[in-house]
């Protein structure tokens, strides 16, 4: 071995291409599972990185740099790929080789990137991807001539087919025997005219390929004629939607009801192996509630990723985006958001890590703030708990479920004040900034299983760590503040009450009386603070139910419908469509906006709304019950 | 006579004459990257949809399709291309 086994020593190849050339299935083929992925240092900029053996099983270091339409850095994925390739990202070496991949349907358009990337004088290869396809509408091309013309190796390479790559691995070994990278690099200054001038010598070099003008009627094109269709169009966009959400809500209620017992039946064990001790209160209280809080949503996650990952592979989403842009357009936002917005629907933590791929940042900032308006799935146990309590279950209009109208209501309340939201900050905060949307709608392709498995293994990975550590160190502190310090001899009360908790609730009894939330509400908002759908069991705690009470929410409902008044109730459902309780998506936002911020303005902005809507909800309701 | 792309029948095979920045369209950030993605005089382009009230529209360019929003669509003025040319 000439090269040390450490990995900073090994050479690195970077992936360079348009978006849309089958870059990242490359990248999959190449590295296998030996692939990690982060962010670059100071953006949220996705960073792959993997690893892979040549034929003379040197050992290659391999980054997939953002996809980019030109060298101009114009969104911060292009400027990350342009620093990469400049060698000036801090903590990033510069690469060894370029393999450019090229969509070889495509020439026109992603050879001008080819003579764009030659001006950094880094070794490179020519990877004409998705080759079949171009053999398929009878476009043959001439890898010599090509490679002569444009003076570096030509491979052809079929990524979704594994084709070719054999052929890659023996060139990169070759290139990087006999190239080694100069010490100065030139620093290419692209203009209007060397755009021009690339432009004229991609016609020329097409030309002599033979392959000048190949604008055949793509297959592509037929399925567009119903996909966008005026009116079969968006009846397409909503049955799609339908089946999404079916999904994600019916097909995930067994799979969470199963993952919730395994956990109950894991804090069950503990609680009756280890002894009576503040040890066993944390682990079972703190621990094992933090991680089963988290890993319960994990099937309405992966199923709803699924369908997007799907959805994105096939080509569809960016036509979604296409026909929602002028009605989210109406609003300030644009049809980029609306990916985002659908992932919130289960949780506001993907969908907030999803607007990376709004490249406006005004637009990706605007997505974030409103993003956990849309009702995740951790709201549902505290709407039901509630709905079940106080309206009651009979049929209005002909045969529509009360409680589901109700339920509905919630939903489209969520939807109304998003909206609202989002056109009082077009009309204040992000005044006057026009933009172009300029979105690619790539050929139709059928979804490679490989592909959606890694993409959907990846996002599990990034939301289960994150969200993970995260909820996971807040509800051990919820649990400290919960249960310490211990109830005196001979108290009466339920042991939250004497706890800091306890404390810190009843002080905040007086602010929640305006808006009709009794001391056993403010305590149990306190560890809600976490996760939502916590409040469920620290209500339950506070009404004293017996520890090991397996249906806590059945066991409540018909305590709290005692107790509370309607208006207490309609408050409360009201203040949980508002409220800022979830500290993973405050820290989710953080981290996508580096910085404290927006997670403040949108703490502030969320409990406001929440407290106002909650306080008229309140009153109404008392004027009309005649409270 | 050249026509603005926004004007451009459904489906028409055109080809572009000027992309230029004009009243009310692309400004020079969105034109710099029109000319990235291939709206280039002398390349073919089509309307493929429109949204209902023209806004936006999906052209295509050479071989990639890209949705345009009404201002940089009013950028692009194109020569309708008659079915012997």
């Amino acid at each position: 071995m000439s090269r040390a086994n450490q990995s900073s020593d090994l050479p690195i190849v970077a992936l360079v291409g348009n978006p849309n050339c089958g870059k990242t299935a490359l990248f999959n083929v190449l590295t296998g599972s030996r692939q990690k992925v982060a962010n670059y240092a100071g953006v949220t900029v996705e960073r792959k990185e993997g690893y892979f053996l040549t034929r003379s099983d040197q050992r290659i270091k391999l980054f997939d740099l953002p996809g980019a339409y030109g060298l101009e850095a114009e969104t911060p994925d292009e400027q990350v790929t342009l620093d990469v390739l400049r060698g000036r990202l801090p903590g990033e070496q510069r690469p060894d080789l370029i393999v450019s991949v090229v969509d070889a349907t495509n020439l026109r358009q992603h050879l001008r990137m080819v003579l764009g990337l030659r001006r950094f004088g880094i070794p490179m290869v020519l990877a004409l991807n998705m080759s079949d396809l171009a053999a398929r509408h009878g476009l043959t091309i001439d890898t010599v001539s090509l490679s002569q013309a444009l003076g570096i190796p030509v491979v052809r390479t079929t990524a979704i087919h594994r084709a070719g790559v054999g052929d890659l691995l023996m060139k990169i070994d070759e290139v990087l025997a006999e190239q080694p990278v100069t010490a100065d690099i030139a620093i290419p200054v692209i203009t209007a005219e060397t755009i021009a001038h690339d432009h004229e010598e991609v016609r020329r070099i097409l030309s002599t390929l033979g392959v000048l003008d190949s604008t055949a009627l793509r297959t592509s094109d037929h399925i567009d004629r119903y996909v966008l269709h005026p009116v079969a169009g968006p009846m397409i966009l909503l049955c799609c939607l339908f089946v999404v959400f079916q999904a994600v809500f019916i097909g995930a209620q067994p799979l969470m009801e199963g993952l919730n017992s395994v956990v109950e039946s894991v804090a069950t064990f503990l609680y009756q192996r280890l002894p009576d001790s503040m040890v066993r209160s944390l682990l079972v209280d703190g621990v094992i509630a933090g991680a089963g809080s988290v890993l319960v949503f994990l099937p309405q996650i992966i199923i709803l990723f699924f369908f997007i990952l799907m959805l994105e592979e096939s080509g569809y989403l960016p036509r979604a985006a296409f026909m929602l842009d002028k009605l989210m357009g109406s609003v300030g936002l644009s049809g980029r958001s609306f990916i985002p917005l659908l992932s919130s629907f289960a949780c506001a933590v993907p969908g907030i890590m999803a607007t990376r791929t709004i490249q406006n940042p005004r637009d990706r900032l605007m997505t974030i703030m409103i993003a956990p308006l849309m009702t995740c799935s951790a709201r549902l146990p505290v709407y039901a708990l509630i709905i079940a309590a106080f309206i009651p279950a009979h049929r209005v209009w002909g045969g529509v479920e009360l409680q589901g109208l109700v339920l509905l209501g919630l939903y489209v309340g969520g939807i109304v004040s998003a909206m609202l939201v989002a056109w009082l900050m077009k009309l204040t905060a992000f005044r006057n900034e026009q933009h172009s949307l300029l979105l690619e709608l790539p050929a139709y392709h059928m979804p490679v299983m490989r592909n959606i498995a890694i993409g959907l293994w990846q996002r599990v990975q990034i939301f289960v760590t994150r969200v993970g550590t995260i909820i996971l160190s807040l509800m051990i502190i919820l649990w400290f503040l919960s249960s310490v310090p211990s109830p005196p001899e001979g108290a009466v009360g339920p042991a939250i009450q004497y706890s800091y908790a306890g404390q810190i609730g009843q002080a905040l009894s007086q602010v929640f009386a305006p808006i009709g939330f009794n001391w056993q509400i403010s305590i149990a908002l306190i560890p809600g603070l976490a996760a939502r759908e916590v409040a469920v069991g620290a209500l339950g705690t506070v009404y004293a139910l017996s520890a090991g009470t397996h249906d806590v929410s059945g066991a409540l409902t018909p305590l709290i419908a005692q107790s509370w008044s309607l208006a207490t109730a309609m408050s409360l459902l009201v203040w949980y469509v508002f409220a800022p309780q979830c500290l993973s998506t405050l820290a989710a936002v953080r981290r996508e906006t580096n910085g404290w911020r927006y997670p403040l303005i949108m703490l502030v902005y969320l409990f406001g709304m929440a407290y106002v809507a909650s306080f008229i909800t309140y009153h109404v309701t008392l004027a009309w019950t005649g409270g | 006579m050249p026509v603005s792309l926004i004007d451009l029948p459904l489906q028409q095979l055109a080809v572009i004459r000027e992309v230029k920045s004009v009243a009310g369209g692309a400004d020079a950030t969105a034109l710099r990257r029109m000319a990235e993605i291939g709206f280039l005089p002398g390349e073919i382009v089509k309307v493929v949809a429109r949204i209902p009230g023209g806004d936006p529209i999906a052209v295509r360019v050479a071989s990639s399709t890209f949705a345009l929003r009404r201002r940089e669509a009013s950028s692009v003025q194109v020569q309708v291309l008659q079915p012997n040319e």
